[in-house]
């Protein structure tokens, strides 16, 4: 298992198509990939788990893989949320 | 298991709408988490006795409490006021709309704890609180698969991305069946009772459901208000799984599979997806099964025994049989 805490950067947070580009890269990955918000956890790869978590701007969710990409898995994701901000700004 | 938080001034408001409540002093103390799901009386405390008295949880005063510091001296009271606020109650609460002792209010003030009266009898006050902190403080879990309720029976249905809960749970609905909550059911222990409700807790943005292909669906919009529920007991989980040659899946329903959550067993069906069988009659047919065990009648259980019955006649007819030919 390996996870990894991120803060969400983009001003409008994970909305709609965040959450679509989240779940895009989740299903690449062969691992379970999980986000965890406030104790509760959802599949990273299913979209409607991803959107109810609401994650506004400046919230920290953790990113939790487990299988033989995992560390991939949540690098990438990290990547997408921090450094690209899913490409809104 | 994570419970959720809960702040002083969230039970007082939510607290308003079974018993009335005023804040007599410690208004700093509002934002307090409370940790503890139970409420304590004190009299035990107040006489001196102090072992094993619970700390940081919920204290009320009631009739007898509040007459027996009035009756104190006051060097004494003021000892028995300093012992109860120094098991760090997140609220004292004052029960019968008593007026407390002024020694009281000076010390919640100082403290931050914050002192509360009700005008409500003792028994109501704890009975609402209680039952208040039991459903706010429960242990839960969120569970990735979809809740709908069949024919009353709550089942919980799980499986892994892209095998179809939601299409399954859209059939459902489809044939008059209710929906709870869509890819995350969160699911809260109530003494020996699973509840599962949705993750979301806004109105507008409840009971929408992602069905590839098409996208975000409302079943409340789609379906009307027949089509969806709340929450719901959570009475049987089944599990979706892809079809596999050399798997053993339940053939005669004798034996029961069970599947633990929160502490509570519940009944657990596979069942593996083959192109062209019918799911949702088979979740149907699961529900009723279920219920019609419950209700005492065992179908797997009664051909059993009325097989091995009918082996039993048929393998006297056959001794018989041997005997007449001679």
């Amino acid at each position: 298992m390996y996870e990894k805490k991120a803060k969400i950067m983009n001003s409008l947070g994970i909305h709609a198509r965040p959450a679509s580009m989240l779940v895009k890269l989740a299903s690449n990955f062969e691992s379970k990939v999980e986000l965890e918000k406030d104790d509760i956890k959802v599949n990273a790869k299913s979209i409607m788990g991803v959107l109810m978590l609401a994650s506004e701007k400046g919230c920290e969710i953790i990113i939790r893989a487990e299988g033989e990409d995992e560390k991939e898995a949540v690098e990438s994701i990290v990547e997408l949320i921090e450094k690209r901000k899913f490409d809104e700004e | 298991m994570p419970t959720a938080e809960l702040t002083v001034k969230a039970l007082l408001d939510d607290i308003k709408k079974y018993i009335d409540v005023e804040l007599l002093a410690g208004e700093k103390g509002l934002a307090r988490k409370i940790e503890k799901r139970y409420i304590n009386h004190p009299a035990y405390l107040l006489t001196g006795y102090n072992k094993d008295f619970p700390v940081d949880s919920i204290q009320l005063l009631g009739n007898r409490d509040i007459g027996f510091l009035s009756n104190l001296k006051k060097k004494e009271r003021v000892g028995a006021i300093a012992r109860l606020l120094s098991t760090n109650p997140p609220i004292i609460v004052i029960s019968w709309g008593l007026k407390p002792p002024a020694e009281l209010i000076k010390g919640c003030e100082r403290t931050g704890i914050s002192l509360v009266r009700s005008s409500a009898p003792t028994w109501k006050v704890r009975e609402d609180t209680q039952l208040y902190l039991e459903d706010k403080l429960a242990e839960f879990t969120s569970i990735h698969g979809d809740l709908v309720d069949v024919f009353g029976v709550g089942l919980l249905i799980t499986g892994e991305s892209g095998i179809g809960k939601s299409e399954l749970a859209l059939d459902l609905v489809e044939r008059g069946q209710r929906l709870i909550a869509d890819d995350v059911v969160i699911v809260k222990r109530k003494k020996d009772m699973l509840i599962g409700e949705e993750l979301e807790k806004e109105d507008i943005l409840r009971h929408n459901l992602e069905i590839r292909g098409v996208g975000i669906t409302n079943v409340a919009v789609l379906f009307g208000i027949k089509g969806i529920r709340m929450h719901k007991r959570i009475e049987m989980q089944m599990n979706l799984v892809k079809w596999e040659e050399k798997k053993d899946y339940t053939r005669t329903g004798l034996e029961i599979q069970e599947v633990n959550i929160l502490g509570v067993s519940i009944p657990y069906a596979e069942v593996p997806l083959v192109p062209g069988k019918n799911i949702a009659t088979i979740a149907e047919v699961i529900a009723m099964t279920y219920l019609s065990k419950i209700g005492g009648c065992d179908f797997a259980e009664i051909y059993q025994k009325e097989l091995l019955k009918k082996l039993r006649r048929q393998g006297k007819k056959y001794s018989k049989l041997e005997e007449d030919e001679e």
